[in-house]
């Protein structure tokens, strides 16, 4: 077999490898978006999804022990939030 | 009365720097069978703010900056040797749009001259839009 | 605890999903059509983890994979809307 770990193995970091660039890629198009419109929500939702990154990417490389759940639990919530808060922030901006 | 149009205001507002370098085209398309100086320009069209005696030669030199960026735009041509300029726009389609801009009454001008400076509406701003609660700008 | 932290993630995903794919039925600008689409799929291995919690099978690739797919049609989208 080729592949130096259990195929299980491979394909999780694999696929938490690539959704962690994607998330980053999509990242940088928000940041694109704010520098065109100047619009804050593109910054809250690009920061929310660069911290996705982190936590994708630690999903990838993190064995599974106690240490890192705390880590790769509190990242996510905070990505969530943050786009949470974006939105909230955007549909107060414009009742206003 | 101007219909909205996405394709005309992303042209004018990327391409186009100032209305005085829109009547600076105009008038390099309308006279499009010669080359003309920056002082024949001048001679020929009237710049807003030249009513407040503005020296001629001010006035010839803003015409010489806008005929340099209307070149780099690629929507006219200097001819070599001699420093007269001449419309020749790049594509069938940027013809078509400054032959429409022509024959334009000055109303509908003047709100296409409003689309150089204001930006159009893009995919971004939809997104942005979603999630607000009032409808978005048109 | 991680069953509430996978039930916000949920919330919150849906909510952009749906706000996205309404604003397209209105104004059918691609992007949000795209972006929608890309929102469905985090909230459909949201949803999976919600649905089925297992502390040690958490992330397991078949769940990911609807996040994938979702990533690459946005992705596509806003190049898309990047080409004008």
């Amino acid at each position: 077999m080729i592949i130096a770990v259990p195929l299980q193995d491979a394909l999780r970091i694999w696929m938490q490898g690539a959704i962690a660039i994607g998330y980053l890629v999509v990242a940088i198009f928000f940041i694109q978006f704010w520098l065109e419109t100047h619009e804050r929500v593109f910054l809250f939702f690009a920061t929310g999804f660069v911290v996705l990154t982190i936590h994708r990417a630690l999903l990838g490389l993190a064995n599974e022990d106690l240490d890192w759940r705390a880590v790769t639990f509190s990242l996510r919530l905070a990505g969530y939030v943050i786009i949470l808060i974006g939105i909230i922030d955007r549909r107060s901006r414009s009742r206003s | 009365m101007l219909a909205p149009n996405g394709e005309l205001h992303r042209f004018l507002h990327s391409e186009i720097a100032s209305e005085e370098a829109l009547d600076v085209l105009l008038f390099l398309f309308r006279n499009r069978q010669h080359a003309w100086s920056s002082e024949e320009i001048r001679g020929r069209l009237r710049i807003a703010g030249d009513a407040t005696a503005v020296s001629s030669a001010i006035a010839t030199r803003r015409i010489e900056l806008r005929l340099v960026h209307l070149a780099q735009k690629q929507l006219v041509r200097m001819t070599a040797g001699a420093s007269t300029y001449r419309y020749e726009a790049s594509d069938g389609k940027t013809d078509a749009m400054i032959a429409e801009l022509a024959a334009m009454t000055d109303d509908d001008l003047a709100a296409a001259a409003r689309m150089i400076y204001v930006r159009p509406r893009s995919g971004a701003d939809a997104f942005a839009d979603a999630f607000g609660v009032r409808k978005g700008r048109p | 605890m991680m069953l509430l932290l996978y039930v916000l993630c949920f919330a919150v995903s849906a909510t952009c999903a749906f706000l996205l794919l309404r604003a397209w039925r209105t104004s059918h600008v691609r992007l949000l059509l795209w972006s929608g689409i890309g929102f469905t799929g985090i909230a459909i291995n949201n949803l999976i983890l919600v649905i089925d919690a297992r502390v040690a099978a958490d992330y397991s690739a078949w769940r990911s994979a609807p996040t994938l797919i979702g990533l690459l049609v946005f992705i596509w989208g806003l190049a898309e809307e990047r080409r004008g």
